[in-house]
């Protein structure tokens, strides 16, 4: 498929980076925090997989290289966001729409879960919450993360085991009721 | 093992990322110790409700038409081509007759390198006695000089040795 759009097939890119569609927005919604920031970081990262395409080595995992790059698009933009020093007003997660049909009750508890999980990794600090977000999240393994962050796997564990003691004491502390309900 | 050194294998634990070996030692202590167990359950369960949280978070997908529009921007860009010597080299053709011939020299470079077998030697010896002139008998070192002339007087004295280190002096 690589080969394909290299050699000018442009109709070809689309069903190459048709199966991350969804979960690259998920993830970078995840890093952002933020729908409109989700939205740049994907079209960013697509757009840059489609421009450096030829510099991706088919030997490798499509994959990991295609999230290698939106992980450094979203520190970019963070970056970019921090230099420029923008006022942003970033609606806090309980008021943002959610697309729960007309169930206000199925609504509710869309922001409080989105609410909750965002409050948990706002304690995590950038390479935290990408670890956590590849491993516990997204479920890879402890190789790839490391292979995506371009990091140790002794790094990755580190920082894994201090991402999940932050969020255990976050959820012990304001979400009680979660580990109550599991005990 | 002690609290101190299991607690930090503990949030490992939970995600079943330390070695059999290791989490063995640490299961052990576990069931010394009710303090790293409630720590290990807690890691746990937290774990487990933030992957709940996760799973059961509403995302969202991008729109028919936002995807739709955003292929179009993202295409419209220039893909970087490959440099003209990159795509012929990764062509499978061009690449085998390269490795071919990156052999063939390889192979040529070895066979002058490496030493001749004995009979290949005698072969070549005594090709090279048939073909090419042989050299002249020399007289050889049968026979050897020293000659030793003083400064003051002028004086030569010139000693002839034998190949038994027999000497003679100025036999002329």
């Amino acid at each position: 498929m690589v080969e394909r759009v290299l050699s000018g097939d442009i109709d070809a890119f689309e069903p190459l980076i048709t199966p991350y569609r969804q979960p690259l927005l998920s993830l970078a919604y995840r890093i952002t925090r933020n729908w409109e920031d989700a939205k740049e970081t994907s079209q960013e990262t697509f757009l840059r997989a489609f421009k450096y395409l030829a510099k991706f080595d088919v030997q490798k995992s499509f994959r990991n290289w295609i999230y290698q790059i939106l992980i450094n698009t979203a520190r970019n933009l963070k970056k970019k966001q921090a230099a420029q020093d923008r006022l942003r007003y970033d609606a806090p997660l309980s008021e943002l729409p959610v697309d729960s049909g007309n169930d206000p009750e199925q609504a509710q508890l869309d922001r409080e879960l989105r609410s909750q999980l965002a409050d948990c990794l706002d304690g995590l600090s950038d390479r935290e919450r990408e670890i956590f977000l590849l491993r516990d999240i997204e479920g890879w393994n402890i190789k790839e993360t490391a292979d995506v962050l371009k990091c140790s796997s002794v790094a990755v564990r580190v920082h894994l085991s201090a991402a999940r003691r932050k969020i255990k004491e976050r959820i012990k502390e304001k979400y009680p009721f979660l580990l109550e309900v599991r005990r | 093992m002690t609290c101190r050194g299991t607690k930090k294998y503990l949030p490992l634990l939970a995600g079943n990322e330390i070695s059999q070996k290791r989490a063995l030692k640490v299961k052990a202590h576990l069931e010394r110790c009710p303090g790293c167990r409630k720590e290990v359950e807690e890691i746990s369960a937290a774990l487990d409700a933030a992957k709940g949280m996760a799973q059961k978070e509403a995302l969202r997908d991008w729109t028919d038409a936002e995807w739709r529009q955003m292929l179009r921007n993202v295409t419209a860009a220039n893909v970087e081509r490959r440099p003209w010597a990159v795509r012929l080299v990764q062509r499978p053709a061009f690449a085998f007759g390269l490795a071919l011939l990156i052999f063939a020299a390889g192979a040529l470079w070895l066979q002058k390198k490496l030493p001749l077998r004995p009979e290949e030697r005698g072969a070549l010896q005594a090709r090279s006695q048939t073909t090419a002139q042989r050299p002249k008998e020399s007289a050889g070192q049968d026979v050897l000089s020293m000659t030793i002339v003083s400064q003051e007087t002028g004086l030569k004295i010139v000693w002839f040795f034998n190949k038994n280190f027999e000497w003679k002096e100025n036999p002329q």
